[in-house]
């Protein structure tokens, strides 16, 4: 156990993922890019989560695979939302010609 | 009937009319207009009961204040084994209500859990308000004969703002009146919106726009006075007052009596209440709103609006803003009487200025209504030495303030009406193009003179009272402020009397071949002028039962401990009495029966 | 690897199931549609066709889900009465008291309404998905309310929302739906992200997802120490508003409003602004109070100000932001749009008011009482929008000129939502207003004096509001009808105004009535419940025993006090 990697290494990784991320989300302006770095942020969260759970104090009387059940819900979250990211882009790929979300600009105000 | 009946009436015929109005088939729409004056006609007659119920017998109302009778009617808990009458205003606990017959007091749990009652009551105060809005309701109603747009929804919307302006005249918890305070402004919007003059959406907007003001802030100041905790120490008939209260009665007791509101929360409150009354009022920089509502709405609305609703704002301020917060009013009683006296000789002279006539009757409002202002804040309570004076003096000034609400109420109504029956003839309002009318009209012009020299304040006509008392009592308060407003008869006389010349009198033949009055038209102006002559000649018919509710007013205002705590702070007396600091205690929270 | 204590879970009881049977159901109707939808109806009917019956399909269904869902209230029905219970459900996932089976019927009356004005008129050739979809953010929502768990919570918001991104897109050769729907779902995901993040932190800090074992710990500061120091506690509080006030579509997380509101079809619009805005303010109340209740004010843990701080600045800013940007929009749903962030303002006042006040039951029934009476004035809003696109194409507010001559019955029941929303008394939306408003100033102690400016604020905004929906009230009643206007009302439309208009009117004249279910709905919604009592090993602190406590030399051990009961809150 005391060989493990410290949990404040996972959790400085996971928080330069996120912000790389988070970064990626507020810079980006190709759509795919953003929901790139949108699995970014949530696979940060992942880490996180795996992280407290393997190295973190649980709290008493909880379930003992709360952290893999939590990473692997999020991971079909986050595929669910890839596929119907992907889906929406094509839509509007089709009707702008492009993939640039500062084009998509049929509502203003 | 009972009394719960009767004044539950006064309001609920007008609304149930304008429902009945609405659901009336397309086919019976002629009879609208019968309909609607059936129904005023109804409300006047239920008023009358009222008055005279109020006045009449050994028993009657007039001889006992409204908070005692008030206290008569309260809502008891059950589950407590308090005898003492107060203990049921003081708690939300499942109650019972002790109604005491007759005394013209209505009080029933509405929604318990923040305290709020369907609190109604008569006093000298409003019972002459009430009685003017069915009485020009009646004629307003009278002068819409010739309204032919969307009769239905006219004659529905003039019913619900009836009722609402009943109700906010009729209502004695401060929630309820704001209800129907806020009711009362979408009938009023839409009745300028829909049928009034070419500038109509701006005025109504304006018109609700600074109402709404107005109004967001009378609620604040109603919120404060809810969960102001204040000095804990304060008990009424021995019961521990902890506010979460919006009865207005008890409220003005407690202020009365005791100094759980300190003066500097009083004066929080009254500024609010001062500002969002004066909106309604209006009075001089919050009264930009009035030319244009006037100038655009038809004739009868401009009519109740005149009459009726600008009495709200007066009506509010004797009511709520004095009473609620006595010391608030002591201390800022220089502002309020300044903004009075500003806006009576503002008032005037910008209706010397007008060639429009309804521009000129709006604005001779505005002055008017400055005297309602000033009376009340003639809060001449203590000479210069620090010695009580007589409350009497200050009397006179509340008195004067409801007697020009009166008075103003009838011959402003009669103004606008004949503004608009000569508009209707002439296709004018200019006063540079009218003229000579009174050779053409003569029955009109006899009954507008003597309206209009009601409306100047001539003695022996009802316009003159009111302002006298005011000024009398003015001079008590503040000698200047009083030369000022009393100057201000020199300006009134010149714009009523000129715009007497440049209407009726001289020659013009354009107007020749106009047909006088019509007997509707005689039958809607000749109450108006008598009242007018009646009430100039003999004060005393209101005055008998106005003046004890007035004087025990005055009284509570008077005594209340924290105006005087106020006028030993302002003059640097030694207290005299010791009033507990304001400070919020934090022993106390939430609204859950306090007596326990 | 920690220790691996007993495996607690148990297979749910058959009153479980019960419990649940409106979500299953209405799971279940989703794929009955879809499966109506492709394997029958589909290139065998005209479009209109199978709109309608998919559609009456659906209503079918959804009524079905609200009749159990009322039923499960009538004493008897259940081995436990669900008004007066207190417990968790499915090993601690689903809460079974008052609060979830009182409003997640108001969540199902919605859907129907919703469902309703859907059959108004064809805007996708999707039909089948549409209906399904509609049903499974339904599901998501529901139980978005009902979860006593991150996990739950976070999977149950997910479903919603990710139904209501296609949703939005679904309406077939329209721009601006695609764009809306891309929009909503690159600033949703983003702000998911952001949530989740957060809720991995608090996970971290805390050691479990369950709200409120996490309330616990945070009480008793068992927070895992040596991890960052005490910022890591503010940092996640931010995260966890951040995703919380996207939901909402409060400033600064409002950008996707105006567009999705504007762009997706009517109906959708409508199932956003009342449903997901009704499930995401309740799970924010219970996340806040049930889980975060000690970050409401900074107590030494939190590197930034509370919770109560930081909800009132955006409240205020949300409010002013939301009516002054309604003033200038010529577009009816989008005005509606931003109206409704400034609602998120009012209600955010209300759960400050939660957070403050002295009487917290009463405080969140108020805004439970808001949440019910604005979702139903917004769904009327809506259909008139619906009835727009359908019968005039457009959605201008010039374009209901003169509604108010044609269409007298109608137009009434709009005015009367739209005073509502304004707040004017005695209508529902100003007794909300009111009782938020009120509950805010009644915080004990100084937090009176701190948030009587917000009120303040927030009566001045009321004024603000009445210019831009009296804008409205003048198109209906001021303005000459255009040709077009009136041809036909559909009948979904005409139900969910009158149902909307008389709601309002009824609930504002007897407030108590909706109120004294709400208020008790409250009161569970802030107990954290007890586990099901159905024989299970449980401990006193109403946990399920773990055989041995888990221990990591890694960590230091923290004393494990005996937890303060849940009805101490």
């Amino acid at each position: 156990m005391s060989q493990d990697v410290p949990l404040n290494w996972y959790l400085i990784v996971a928080a330069c993922v996120f912000v790389i991320g988070l970064f990626g989300v507020m810079t980006r302006r190709n759509p795919i890019a953003v929901l790139m770095s949108i699995e970014l942020m949530l696979n940060a969260s992942n880490l996180n989560i795996l992280a407290f759970w393997r190295l973190g104090t649980p709290n008493p009387g909880e379930a003992p695979l709360t952290g893999v059940v939590f990473t692997a819900l999020v991971i079909a979250v986050a595929a669910a939302e890839v596929a119907v990211g992907i889906a929406l882009i094509l839509v509007c790929y089709r009707v702008w010609k492009s993939a640039d979300v500062d084009r998509y600009d049929s509502m203003l105000g | 009937m009972s009394d719960d009946l009767l004044l539950s009436l006064l309001w609920m015929v007008p609304l149930g009319g304008a429902v009945l109005l609405l659901l009336l088939p397309r086919a019976f729409v002629g009879a609208a207009r019968m309909a609607a004056l059936g129904v005023t006609l109804c409300v006047l007659c239920l008023t009358l009961i009222v008055f005279v119920r109020y006045v009449s017998g050994d028993q009657a109302p007039i001889h006992r204040s409204l908070a005692d009778r008030a206290a008569d009617n309260f809502l008891n808990s059950t589950n407590l084994d308090q005898t003492d009458a107060f203990a049921g205003f003081l708690t939300t606990d499942a109650v019972q209500v002790i109604d005491a017959p007759g005394d013209l007091v209505v009080r029933r749990p509405w929604i318990p859990y923040f305290n709020i009652q369907y609190y109604l009551g008569v006093d000298g105060i409003n019972l002459g308000l009430l009685t003017l809005t069915a009485l020009i309701s009646v004629l307003a109603c009278l002068a819409s004969w010739n309204m032919d747009q969307h009769q239905r929804g006219y004659y529905a919307l003039f019913l619900l703002l009836q009722a609402s302006v009943m109700g906010v005249f009729l209502a004695l918890d401060l929630f309820l009146f704001f209800v129907f305070f806020e009711v009362m402004l979408f009938p009023m919007y839409f009745l300028i919106a829909l049928w009034g003059g070419p500038r109509r959406e701006y005025a109504a907007i304006k018109f609700l726009l600074f109402t709404l003001f107005g109004s967001a802030l009378i609620l604040i100041a109603f919120l404060i006075l809810y969960f102001w905790s204040g000095d804990a120490s304060a008990t009424l008939a021995k019961v521990p007052f902890r506010a979460h209260s919006f009865d207005a009665p008890l409220i003005a007791k407690v202020t009365a009596t005791t100094s759980y509101y300190g003066p500097s929360v009083q004066g929080a409150v009254f500024l609010l209440l001062l500002i969002g009354f004066l909106v309604k009022l209006p009075a001089f920089p919050f009264h930009t709103w009035l030319p244009d509502a006037h100038v655009e709405a038809p004739t009868p609305i401009s009519m109740m609006l005149a009459a009726v609703l600008l009495k709200i704002g007066g009506y509010g301020l004797v009511r709520m803003a004095w009473p609620l917060a006595p010391a608030g009013a002591y201390s800022w009683s220089m502002l309020a009487a300044a903004l009075g006296a500003i806006s009576i000789v503002y008032g005037a002279f910008a209706a010397l200025a007008q060639t429009d006539l309804k521009k000129l009757v709006a604005y001779s409002s505005v002055s008017h209504m400055g005297f309602i202002t000033l009376g009340l804040s003639a809060m001449g309570l203590f000479s210069s030495t620090g010695d009580a004076l007589d409350p009497r003096y200050y009397a006179y000034g509340v008195v004067g303030a409801n007697y020009v609400m009166l008075a103003h109420g009838i011959t402003s109504a009669g103004l606008f009406f004949l503004v608009g029956v000569i508009y209707e003839r002439t296709h004018t309002r200019d006063l540079n193009a009218l003229g000579g009318l009174m050779g053409v009209m003569p029955v009109c012009g006899v009954l507008g003179v003597v309206i209009f020299f009601g409306s100047m304040g001539l003695p022996g006509l009802c316009g003159f009272i009111g302002e006298a008392f005011v000024i009398l009592s003015e001079f008590n308060h503040s000698p200047w402020i009083a030369a000022v407003a009393a100057f201000s008869v020199v300006l009134t006389s010149g714009y009523i009397l000129w715009a007497i010349q440049r209407i009726w009198l001289g020659r013009n033949s354009t107007w020749d071949g106009l047909h006088d009055l019509t007997p509707r038209e005689i039958l809607i102006v000749l109450p108006l002028a008598a009242f007018t002559v009646l009430m100039g000649v003999a004060p005393q018919v209101v005055l008998w039962w106005m003046q004890p509710s007035v004087d025990s007013l005055v009284r509570d205002l008077a005594a209340a401990p924290t105006v005087r705590a106020v006028h030993e702070t302002l003059n640097g007396l030694p207290s005299s009495q010791p009033v507990a600091a304001e400070r919020p205690h934090h022993a106390m929270r939430g609204a859950k029966a306090p007596v326990d | 690897m920690p220790t691996v204590p007993v495996i607690p879970s148990v297979w749910p009881s058959s009153s479980e199931w019960f419990f649940l049977s409106p979500v299953l159901l209405m799971a279940f109707w989703g794929v009955l549609v879809l499966m109506l939808d492709v394997l029958v109806l589909r290139n065998r009917t005209l479009l209109s066709t199978r709109a309608k019956w998919l559609g009456l399909t659906s209503l079918v269904g959804a009524l079905a889900a609200l009749g159990l869902a009322v039923g499960l209230l009538w004493p008897g029905v259940l081995a436990t009465d669900v008004l007066s219970a207190n417990e968790e459900f499915f090993n601690g996932t689903i809460a079974f008291d008052a609060a979830s089976a009182l409003l997640q019927v108001v969540g199902i009356g919605f859907l129907v309404l919703v469902i309703g004005l859907s059959m108004t008129w064809v805007f996708t050739n999707e039909q089948g998905e549409y209906y399904a979809l509609l049903f499974w953010s339904a599901v998501g929502m529901i139980l978005m309310i009902e979860a006593e768990e991150f996990m739950t919570l976070f999977v149950a918001l997910e479903t919603m929302t990710i139904s209501i991104y296609i949703l939005t897109g679904l309406e077939t050769g329209s721009k601006r739906s695609s764009e809306a729907a891309l929009k909503y779902l690159i600033y949703g995901s983003a702000a998911s992200a952001l949530f989740l993040f957060g809720l991995s932190w608090v996970y971290g800090l805390t050691g479990t997802t369950r709200l409120a074992a996490v309330g616990r710990a945070l009480v008793e500061s068992r927070t895992v120490e040596g991890i960052g120091g005490q910022w890591t506690s503010g940092l996640a509080l931010l995260l966890v508003l951040a995703g919380f006030g996207f939901k909402v579509a409060s400033v600064p997380f409002h950008q996707w409003t105006p567009d999705v509101y504007e762009g997706a079809p009517a109906p959708v619009t409508a199932w956003i602004a009342s449903g997901s805005k009704f499930a995401s303010f309740i799970a924010m109340i219970k996340v806040l109070m049930l889980a975060l209740g000690t970050w409401s004010v900074d107590t030494g843990h939190l590197q930034s100000p509370g919770w109560v701080v930081i909800l009132s600045i955006l409240a205020a800013v949300s409010m002013t932001y939301g009516n002054l940007a309604a003033l200038g929009q010529q577009n009816f749903k989008r005005m509606l749009a931003y109206s409704s962030i400034a609602h998120s303002g009012y209600l955010l006042v209300g759960v400050v008011a939660i957070g403050v006040s002295s009487q917290r039951t009463e405080a969140t029934g108020a805004v439970l009482y808001y949440l019910c009476t604005y979702g139903l004035a917004t769904l009327g809003t809506f259909a008139v929008a619906a009835w727009l696109a359908h019968d005039v194409g457009s959605d201008q507010i010039d374009d209901l000129n003169g509604l108010g001559f044609r269409r007298p019955v109608p137009a009434f029941c709009l005015a009367i939502l739209l005073l509502s929303l304004i707040g004017v008394p005695p209508l529902a939306g100003f007794f909300g207003k009111m009782l938020m408003f009120m509950e805010a100033l009644n915080a004990g102690g100084n937090g009176g004096i701190a948030l009587t400016w917000l009120v303040v604020v927030a009566l001045l905004n009321s004024v603000v509001s009445a210019f831009y929906y009296v804008r409205v009230l003048k198109a209906l009643y001021l303005r000459q009808p255009g040709p077009a206007i009136g041809k036909s009302f559909p009948s979904g439309v005409i139900w969910t105004l009158v149902i909307a208009a008389v709601a309002t009117v009824g609930f504002g004249l007897n407030p108590t009535a909706l109120l004294d279910p709400l208020g008790g709905a409250g009161i569970s919604l802030l107990t954290s419940p007890e586990p099901a009592s159905s024989g299970r090993p449980v401990d006193s602190n109403g946990i399920t025993q773990s055989a041995t406590v888990p221990e990591n030399p890694a960590q230091t051990q923290v004393p494990v006090a005996p937890a303060p009961s849940a009805s101490a809150r």
